[in-house]
């Protein structure tokens, strides 16, 4: 083992300040290269906001409340759209991912006093998640430090970001294709999460069954076309089961 | 609407730590979430680019440009990398149409 030559802050005649603090500055330098590409969908989904049928600060204060980007571009595109429940269902459904970071950052937050245990998983975001994982090494406050400086990094950034968008959302020319963009930016979110067999039936017989779908009144064929998605993943997953 | 959608958000991410602590999910459960997300975006992205005109409201260079896109993202690991290529798709078959 190597012995660690760094100074900790506790060490430090000037006691414990936060702009010194390295785990806080781990944590922001961490987080920089994961928001970087982060910057341009905080961009669209800004400029989507703008041509929402919402209006514009509701919108924006999804990101208050929301925080996940692609449940908020869902939201903010489909708003006066469809049906307020299916609006609201499919942006739920998108987030329900997140169970899964619950479960898989549950130990570290075992023993942590009850305010981080409640804000704590407020800022969980696909990006804070990652990192906050790979912290195995950090004790109970460091991992508190860590995981605070990182998701308040992220969430302040992506503030500022889509109020960019809104702010210049305006001057986006019509003809260069916003909606396209959007709906491009999506297709990649998909084959992104498309980490086994399964998930690539979902995805196939999700687009499939919302196409056939096209004519039902709200766009309601997006809710049954994901139902039928999922439920084919299930079954192609039950099938390898008993196939092995 | 985006008080609902944030509160549900919100649980899903603190659901498991504050109601249910170390036990384990059932990995049933875990698997079949991971097909949620493609379900749904999948979805959206044909409900998009339909424009509410149902399947003739879908273009090829619409659907050329989602596929280059979304293998784009794959191959490179990168959302950037697939809009780009996407949308150089898009345009470059709309001026050639």
């Amino acid at each position: 083992m190597k012995p660690t030559s760094k100074p900790r802050p506790q060490d430090q005649s000037s006691g414990v300040s936060l702009h010194r603090d390295p785990i806080v500055w781990g944590a922001i330098r961490d987080s920089v290269p994961l928001f970087v590409p982060a910057i341009p969908f905080g961009f669209v989904l800004g400029t989507a906001m703008v041509q929402s049928e919402l209006p514009t600060w509701i919108a924006w204060l999804s990101s208050v409340t929301i925080f996940g980007g692609a449940a908020q571009l869902a939201l903010v595109t489909t708003a006066g759209l469809a049906s307020w429940w299916t609006v609201v269902a499919t942006a739920i459904v998108i987030n329900s991912r997140h169970i899964m970071y619950s479960a898989g950052i549950t130990p570290r937050y075992q023993n942590q006093p009850r305010w981080f245990r409640l804000l704590g998983p407020f800022f969980m975001i696909d990006q804070v998640f990652a990192l906050a994982a790979l912290q195995g090494e950090l004790d109970r406050q460091q991992f508190r430090r860590y995981s605070m400086a990182s998701g308040l990094f992220f969430f302040t950034s992506w503030l500022l970001a889509t109020s960019a968008g809104v702010a210049l959302g305006g001057s986006v020319p019509d003809n260069l294709g916003l909606e396209m963009a959007i709906a491009v930016m999506f297709a990649g979110l998909t084959s992104m999460s498309m980490q086994r067999f399964s998930a690539i039936v979902a995805a196939i017989v999700g687009a499939g069954v919302s196409i056939m779908l096209l004519g039902l009144p709200n766009r309601l064929g997006l809710l049954v076309g994901a139902a039928a998605g999922v439920v084919a993943a299930f079954l192609t997953d039950e099938l390898a089961r008993d196939g092995e | 609407m985006i008080v609902v959608v944030g509160l549900s958000t919100y649980l899903f991410r603190s659901g498991v730590i504050l109601f249910i602590g170390n036990r384990a999910l059932p990995e049933r459960f875990v698997r079949t979430l991971q097909s949620v997300a493609p379900a749904v975006l999948s979805a959206l992205v044909v409900t998009m680019i339909a424009d509410g005109e149902g399947a003739s409201g879908i273009e090829l260079p619409e659907i050329v440009g989602l596929l280059i896109g979304g293998a784009a993202a794959r191959l490179a690991n990168n959302l950037i990398v697939g809009l780009v290529s996407g949308m150089v798709v898009f345009w470059a078959m709309n001026w050639l149409i």
